[in-house]
């Protein structure tokens, strides 16, 4: 809601928005109390009836002010749908997240210089304080060929070749600038705007930003693969957001969410819960804060629903076995089987109204990150490839199949690219953390296919045209959600804070 | 050094003074009436409301106006001159002013009078002195100075008064101070405070308010069957008396201190010594230690005069609170490859000790003044500075006492060895003067069994060079004595050729047989005294008695490598030369460690892999000259970074984790440019080759025999030179001194060793913390332009905000400024620090503060609800000695804490956030008292204090990151115990709104999610808790389902059920046998009911909350 605190004065919601947003001291627990009440799904007509009237009763005072708040922010209540900034051209976030920093000169960005070179120094004049670099390494070529594929002729490598048969949906941007070329930083850039997160992710500002279509699950959700990328879980949390914003995480192996399984038979977990309302309706009675304990309630019944609805999502069994195949679920693979999972769920979890997917990948061999190639580049690049190359590119497939592309933008990014040098060539030498110019890509969601945007050196070394920081990939893709990532705000600690901050421009340039 | 803290009046003297002084000395005298009018009505004036936007202290001025100077005012913007010398009508300024053409201050006008007196300045002929072109920097501290004196108004920087208790008309309700402060207020708003609470809720209430844990059943029945009028105070003094106490507001204090067991960011590496700080705190609250000592011991404990010292556990408290600093994420880089890692550490503890000790916000002024509170970027920088000054390091909070017994008893047993050793030796050197060439030619044949022959030449350090030399060749073709006179040759040759050389590359800087030079430091069980040459350590297995003899310096393991220790090098900057060399020795993970600008998670760690001392060059690089850089060295315990990221020096196991057995030797660091080390000067073979040559194999053999005694013979006499030393070992090595012990062969020796061996055992091992140690001279930080740290402004001195201290006055010490620093905060004349505490205490015990924003008394923050009880409250705190028990006893026996939670309309009309307390707020249990109410309840909880951190479940272990799982239900510890990692939380504590560890929080949130339903009805822990109740409860056995129901309301609720309730739950009882298919007889004995009954109430919301 607090986006619309900048534009007051359209109407009455706004207004008082406003005003909720001006007075200094912002209870948490009534804001998010009051989400989820009252709830349709509330069984106990007297109580919902008596709830509504407390609620109009108390919209003239303070009280109100922050209950009706946090009504509007859920959508499923009566008060009407959460509206976009302005009309959007997607309605879904699918992030295909390569942890670790997949190489950009071995993928997206093709430099034939670097195997021309290969083995002379690079210089100071190509040390730079964003990658890893000192005078006296050298340029190395990239181990797989590059090719123009498609219509478009865009340049990609053998490493990616399903993504290479898509290139004409890919947007590639060449010219991504980070701040520092560690992980842990670029990482929480990437997801929080901030290089020392503690703010919320783009996920959750998403789910914020547009609400949820489907009550029963959460709006960003992350697809896990045993692997906590460095940053931690402050890379998909809500920070300062209403909790609710935060990523649920989607287990590959195993129980797919935390208590998600009822540990007891429908029957009985329902006996309790009657048994609850009875008792917890007795204590909201006995409270003058009973609202708090409506709400938890109240939950108690959305818990219950999610029990069943979020199996039913992350339960594939009823797919085609050519979409089956398309992903490579059934792959000999263990990594890349259970990596096809979760792209196939990310577009059950779309169809199903989520606002924001996340899938990390998962880290084979011992190392800090799945892509953090410092050394056998070829041997663990090609693996990380294996593993994710035909799931991504089938989900972009899938999603244009069903007319869902249009809508979802898929995101293929790392937090850092390589450098396109090394200290010494060998045949297990590697690339290190480079932030001075990288690659990724979007699909679908508007963005214009079988582009490139930006460039860099004939190295691939620093950005030459065009540069872009993550801001403005954010800003973009906010926009692209209907979303302005200058008004999209929240008031915390004194001030409305953005994902952006000051930073961010819309790259109108690399749109349909 | 804290009393001098200025009040308003002499502020403003001061600002006045600044003014003064800015004024340019050329004014003519005949204008000095204009001059002074200007100076005193216009510029201030200017400063105040215009500079902000008009003057060159701003990059762009708006509208290209600038007001800063005289030419500026009368050039004017792009709208044309402001001023015109008398002529009010052409200048723009003052329709501006008026806010007839634009509207300049804009929001707020200035006084009709202000306007008039522009007026008159203009038709006077505007004089203006200011005819330099202004400076910059000069005129932004001018601005500053005057938003500085405006914004020292706010109200948490005026001194705390003593507030007059006020008149209420209804003084029956209660005589207590604290009553009339929110009596008189209630009155004020037509208001009644709510009924007294029964006693089955306040005793739950408060229960969870002092210890966390709801009450017990006996408890229960002591304060109900009480009914003297003193019932409630006795039980809150019982409370207070709890050692639970300590546990609920320890943990209060850690979100404050943003508390964590890891370092998170990509290794979350242990924070050494975490739980030791999280010990402390619990004593610290349950002794009552004073607040203002707490606050002393955070910020300076290694610092103060008198530490506090504990005798039971034989540890220094006081050296535990540095800790503070210590929290948070660490990253394990370091600036000078990627410049910002240690700023971030940095600013995360300027974060946390201004909100934490003052709640101010002074992290915002890291980039600029801060916009809205009397804190400039240049005092963000004078912090920097003191909290750079000292050295991250870990300290040994051991006192001498701890383990002495032990030591002294190793250190007996070695004297006891020693006379031992001496005999036997003493036999056996005499026995090689009776046999002259046993020793030499049993030495000799150990050296070919050993395949050393083969590597003919033997090198010259070699013993045996020379005897190789004589024996090269079969006899009687050798002229011995000329051989030998050759190698004296040889030897005295390159002795001297060493010697010169090493005295022309080497500076020695420190000899530690001779002690520790100034500018080093040492720290650690096993450093406390220096081994003197020719001390020995004793095998700790194996068949010999002695590992090896020592040549004398620093030697962590002299009595065991359970001993911990570090030595910290001076700043590298201090040194002339371009390298640096140790002659050292280290093992088991001991490790050099060079840190750069205090990042000490440094990747610049090598571990120690040699036995005997050996030099170590260590390059400097001189582009690193500009930096902060140390080398240390350390073992395990009392390194920071160790256990070590995977990839720094291999992994580790969790065995070698936990060993504590580590080590490592110094004797000598030289400085020197040349690339190469110190030689070996070979003086030892001095007295084996003086003299006249041998002619003969005997003779030469009786030359090595007399030279091996003289060695024994010195380490007999305890005068062991260090040469000596390195042929001793050579001959224990060779076994040509015999140092074996058989098995139970019965002799001294043996005897002694095993019980040396025994001994050893019992060592305790030291207890480590990270902390801060101030060993050099203060560093004053660079400001960083605009926060960027690679445009460095000039050098701030060392301080405190003037806003507190009342002065510009930087830090009087010479080194970091820390103690003083301390001062100022545990001062009773400090305006913030008892308010913020205070304030504290009650947003703890009410949910919400009297500010209820605890961490921030800025302009961002909320304004007092009762600002005269917050002054009376924190005079009173600090007229109590800064008792924190006295104050929360004072607290909860109000009335106010007393009532019930039942409001009438008016007071929900009136004040509907019950800021005015009309109520007794409803609260959701915190994460930790959630937890901990399901195991009091359940019978699984261990009450047991204190230890190591426990890990929470989980459901994917990540080694590589040191996520392990622990057991579900922790050993049935209390949360706090509960280890916390950065990197991934405690799942069900982060749920219920456990903070996040990486910054300071003052207020938790209390959310209220679907996912916590879902871990309340799923959450295997929940469920076991659930059973293991059951389980008990049929073993307590009832007569029947309503006696059952009843014992477990009383338990959980801490009430019995209603008769409705009875009924209710008696029918779910049935409902549940049927459902779990158990024959009604069963009933009463089925685990499965029973655990579904307990599942319940730990669901109930009258469980998760108190009223």
């Amino acid at each position: 809601m607090a986006f619309l605190a900048r534009r007051p004065g359209h109407d009455g919601l706004e207004r008082l928005s406003y005003a909720l947003y001006e007075s200094a001291t912002f209870n948490c627990e009534w804001y998010i109390g009051t989400m989820h009440f009252p709830s349709k799904h509330l069984s106990t007509p007297d109580s919902q009836s008596r709830t509504r009237r407390e609620f109009l009763r108390r919209a003239s005072s303070g009280f109100g002010l922050l209950a009706f708040a946090g009504l509007t922010a859920h959508q499923s209540v009566a008060v009407g749908e959460r509206q976009p900034h302005f009309a959007a051209k997607a309605k879904h976030v699918i992030f295909c997240f390569m942890d670790g920093g997949p190489s950009h000169v071995d993928t997206f960005d093709y430099k034939p210089m670097l195997a021309k070179h290969q083995g002379e120094m690079i210089g100071s004049e190509a040390v730079s304080k964003r990658s890893q670099s000192n005078a006296s390494r050298v340029w190395l070529g990239s181990p797989w060929e590059f090719r123009q594929r498609g219509q478009s002729g865009l340049w990609v490598s053998d490493l990616l070749p399903r993504a290479a048969d898509l290139a004409d949906e890919l947007c590639v941007i060449r010219s991504l600038v980070g701040e520092q070329p560690l992980h842990g930083q670029q990482a929480l850039l990437l997801h929080t705007g901030r290089v020392t997160g503690r703010a919320p992710s783009l996920g959750s500002w998403t789910s914020y930003g547009l609400g949820t279509e489907n009550d029963s699950l959460p709006g960003y959700v992350l697809l896990n693969n045993d692997w906590i990328p460095n940053g931690g879980y402050e890379n998909f949390g809500s920070a300062f957001l209403p909790a609710t914003h935060a990523a649920t995480l989607l287990r590959a192996k195993g129980t797919p969410v935390d208590n998600i399984v009822p540990v007891d038979s429908l029957a009985i977990q329902r006996r309790k819960l009657d048994l609850l309302r009875e008792q917890d309706w007795q204590f909201a009675a006995l409270s003058a804060d009973e609202q708090a304990i409506e709400a938890a309630i109240a939950n108690y019944e959305t818990a219950f629903r999610m029990q069943s609805e979020i199996p039913h999502v992350a339960d594939i069994s009823r797919e085609t076995e050519a979409t089956r195949k398309l992903y490579g679920v059934d792959s000999e693979n263990e990594y890349q089987r259970y990596y096809s999972l979760q792209c196939l769920r990310a577009r059950r979890l779309v169809e199903a109204g989520v606002r924001f997917v996340e899938i990390t990948c998962p880290l084979t061999h011992a190392n800090n990150s799945p892509w953090d190639q410092h050394g056998n580049l070829k041997q663990y690049h090609e693996e990380n490839a294996m593993i994710t190359d035909q799931a991504v590119a089938a989900l972009i497939e899938d999603l244009k199949r069903r007319g869902l592309l249009d809508e979802t933008i898929v995101v293929w990014a790392g937090e850092m690219g390589r450098t396109p040098h090394t200290p010494a060539i060998s045949p297990t030498c590697g690339r290190d953390h480079h932030v001075n110019g990288y690659s990724i890509y979007l699909a679908g969601g508007g963005f214009r296919g079988g582009t490139a945007f930006g460039e860099t050196d004939e190295f691939g070394n620093s950005v030459v045209e065009n540069p872009l920081m993550i801001h403005d990939v954010h800003a973009t893709i906010l926009h692209q959600l209907g979303l302005d990532h200058e008004t999209l705000t929240f008031r915390f600690g004194g001030r409305d804070v953005s994902l952006t901050d000051v930073h961010g421009r819309i790259v109108r340039e690399i749109l349909a | 050094m804290c009393g001098s803290r200025l009040l308003m009046p002499t502020r403003i003297a001061i600002a006045a003074a600044t003014i003064s002084l800015a004024m340019p000395a050329r004014c003519r005298s005949d204008d000095a009436a204009s001059t002074a009018f200007f100076e005193s009505r216009i510029r201030p004036v200017l400063v105040r409301h215009c500079y902000e936007c008009h003057s060159h202290a701003v990059a762009k001025p708006k509208g290209g106006l600038s007001l800063d100077s005289r030419d500026a005012i009368r050039a004017g913007g792009e709208s044309g001159p402001a001023v015109v010398p008398g002529d009010v009508a052409n200048s723009l300024l003052i329709g501006a002013i008026r806010h007839e053409s634009f509207e300049m201050p804009p929001k707020k006008k200035l006084p009709e009078s202000v306007i008039a007196d522009f007026v008159k300045w203009i038709e006077i002929g505007a004089p203006d002195p200011r005819d330099v072109p202004p400076d910059p920097n000069a005129v932004a501290s001018e601005l500053w100075e005057a938003q500085f004196q405006e914004r020292l108004n706010w109200w948490s920087l005026q001194p705390v008064i003593r507030s007059e208790v006020p008149a209420v008309k209804d003084s029956r309700w209660s005589p207590q101070a604290i009553d009339r402060f929110i009596l008189s207020k209630l009155e004020e708003h037509q208001l009644r405070p709510a009924t007294n609470a029964d006693k089955r809720t306040l005793i739950r209430r408060l229960s969870f308010a002092l210890t966390g844990l709801p009450p017990t059943r006996q408890q229960l029945a002591e304060f109900l069957a009480d009914e003297s009028a003193s019932a409630y105070e006795a039980l809150v003094d019982r409370l207070l008396d709890s050692p639970h106490f300590g546990e609920r507001w320890a943990r209060h204090w850690m979100d404050v201190v943003r508390y964590t067991d890891t370092y998170g960011y990509e290794w979350d590496i242990p924070a050494k010594g975490a739980w030791r700080y999280r010990d402390y705190l619990i004593r610290a609250f349950n002794e009552d230690v004073p607040f203002d000592q707490l606050v002393r011991e955070q910020i300076a404990g290694d610092l103060l005069e008198s530490p506090r010292l504990n005798a039971t556990d034989q540890i220094n408290e006081s050296l535990i609170g540095p800790m503070f600093f210590q929290m948070g994420e660490n990253r394990h880089g370091d600036s000078s490859e990627f410049n910002g890692i240690h700023q971030e550490m940095l600013d995360n503890k300027i974060d946390a000790f201004s909100k934490a000790f003052q709640a101010m916000t002074i992290a915002c002024a890291r980039c600029h003044d801060h916009k809205l509170d009397a804190i400039s970027q240049r005092e963000y920088y004078a912090l920097a500075g003191s909290f750079m000054s000292s050295r991250w390091v870990t300290n040994t909070i051991d006192l001498p006492q701890r383990n002495a017994e032990v030591i002294q008893s190793l250190k007996a047993i070695k004297g006891g060895l020693r006379i031992a050793l001496r005999v036997r030796w003493r036999a056996e050197s005499a026995k090689w003067a009776r046999e002259s060439f046993s020793p030499i030619l049993s030495a000799a044949s150990r050296v070919e069994s050993q395949g050393e022959k083969d590597s003919r030449p033997l090198p010259l350090k070699h013993p045996l060079y020379a005897w190789s030399r004589i024996t090269a060749e079969t006899p009687p073709n050798v002229d011995i004595a000329s051989v030998w006179s050759a190698v004296a040759k040889e030897y005295a040759d390159a002795s001297e050729g060493r010697t010169t050389e090493n005295k022309a590359h080497f500076k020695l800087i420190a000899d530690f047989r001779q002690g520790i030079p100034d500018g080093w430091s040492v720290d650690g069980v096993g450093l406390r005294e220096i081994v003197r040459s020719g001390d020995f350590m004793v095998a700790l297995e194996g068949d010999s008695a002695v590992q090896s003899i020592l040549p004398g310096g620093l030697f962590t393991n002299s009595l065991s490598p359970r001993l911990n220790g570090s030595l910290r090098a001076p700043y590298l900057n201090t040194f002339t030369h371009g390298h640096i060399s140790f002659e050292c020795c280290g093992g088991d993970f001991a490790a050099q460690r060079t840190v750069y600008d205090n990042a000490f998670l440094t990747e610049k760690q090598v571990y120690l892999k040699h036995a005997m001392p050996t030099w170590e060059l260590l390059s400097t690089v001189p582009a690193m000259r500009d930096r902060r850089i140390f080398i240390e060295f350390a073992t395990k315990t009392s390194n920071p970074n160790f256990p070590p990221r995977v990839g720094l020096g291999g992994t580790t196991t969790a065995e070698q984790e936990s060993d504590p057995r580590s080590w490592f030797g110094i004797t000598r660091v030289v400085t020197h440019d040349a690339p190469f080390t110190p030689q070996d000067e070979l003086r030892r073979f001095a007295s084996l080759l003086a003299g006249d040559p041998p002619e003969t194999l005997e003779d030469a053999a009786a030359r090595y025999t007399a030279w091996f005694a003289s060695a024994v013979e010195a380490w007999q006499n305890d005068s062991a030179s260090p040469d000596d030393v390195e042929l001793l070992n050579w001959l224990l090595d060779n076994k040509v001194l015999d140092n074996a012990i058989g098995q139970d062969d019965g002799s001294p020796i043996a005897r002694l060793v095993a019980e040396y061996r025994r001994t050893e055992k019992r060592l305790k091992t030291p207890c480590t913390v990270n902390g801060m140690a101030d060993i050099d001279e203060g560093y004053d930080y660079h400001l960083n332009v605009r926060g960027d740290y690679d445009h460095l402004g000039d050098a701030v001195p060392r301080g405190f905000v003037r806003a507190v201290t009342g002065s510009q006055r930087a830090f009087a010490s010479s080194r970091s400024g820390r103690r003083e620093l301390a001062e100022f905060v545990a001062s009773p004349e400090n305006p913030l620090t008892a308010r913020v505490f205070v304030n504290r205490v009650w947003h703890w015990i009410f949910g919400t503060g009297i500010v209820s924003t605890p961490s921030d008394f800025g302009h961002l923050g909320d304004l007092p609800s009762h600002p005269e009880l917050l002054d009376y409250l924190a005079t009173q705190f600090v007229d109590d000695a800064w008792s924190m028990k006295k104050l929360i006893r004072d607290i909860v026996l109000t009335e106010t804490f007393r009532q019930a939670g039942t409001v009438d309309q008016l007071a929900l009309d009136v004040d509907p956030k019950n800021r005015l307390l009309h109520h007794a707020p409803l609260r959701r249990l915190e994460a930790e008292a959630i937890r901990d109410a399901i195991l009091a309840v359940s019978g699984r909880l261990d009450p047991q204090l204190f230890g190591p951190p426990i890990d929470p479940a989980r459901a994917n272990e990540d080694p590589q990151k040191r996520l392990f799982s622990g057991p579900l239900d922790g050993n049935g510890k209390r949360s706090i115990y509960t280890k916390i990692t950065i990197m991934e939380p405690p799942r069900l504590l982060a749920l219920f709104n456990q903070p996040e560890p990486k910054i300071p929080t003052g207020q938790r949130d209390v959310t209220n999610t679907p996912a916590q339903s879902l871990a309340l009805l799923n959450d295997p822990f929940v469920e076991q808790q659930a059973e293991h109740w059951a389980k008990r409860l049929i073993e307590v056995g009832h007569r029947n389902p309503e006696d059952r129901i009843n014992s477990m309301s009383e338990a959980a609720l801490g009430r019995s059920a209603t008769d409705e309730e009875l009924h209710r739950w008696s029918v779910m009882v049935d409902d549940l046998t049927t459902l779990h298919d158990v024959a009604p007889g069963e009933q009463m004995g089925s685990v499965a009911v029973w655990k579904d009954v307990a599942h319940t109430i730990f669901n109930l919301k009258e469980f998760l909350y108190t009223r």
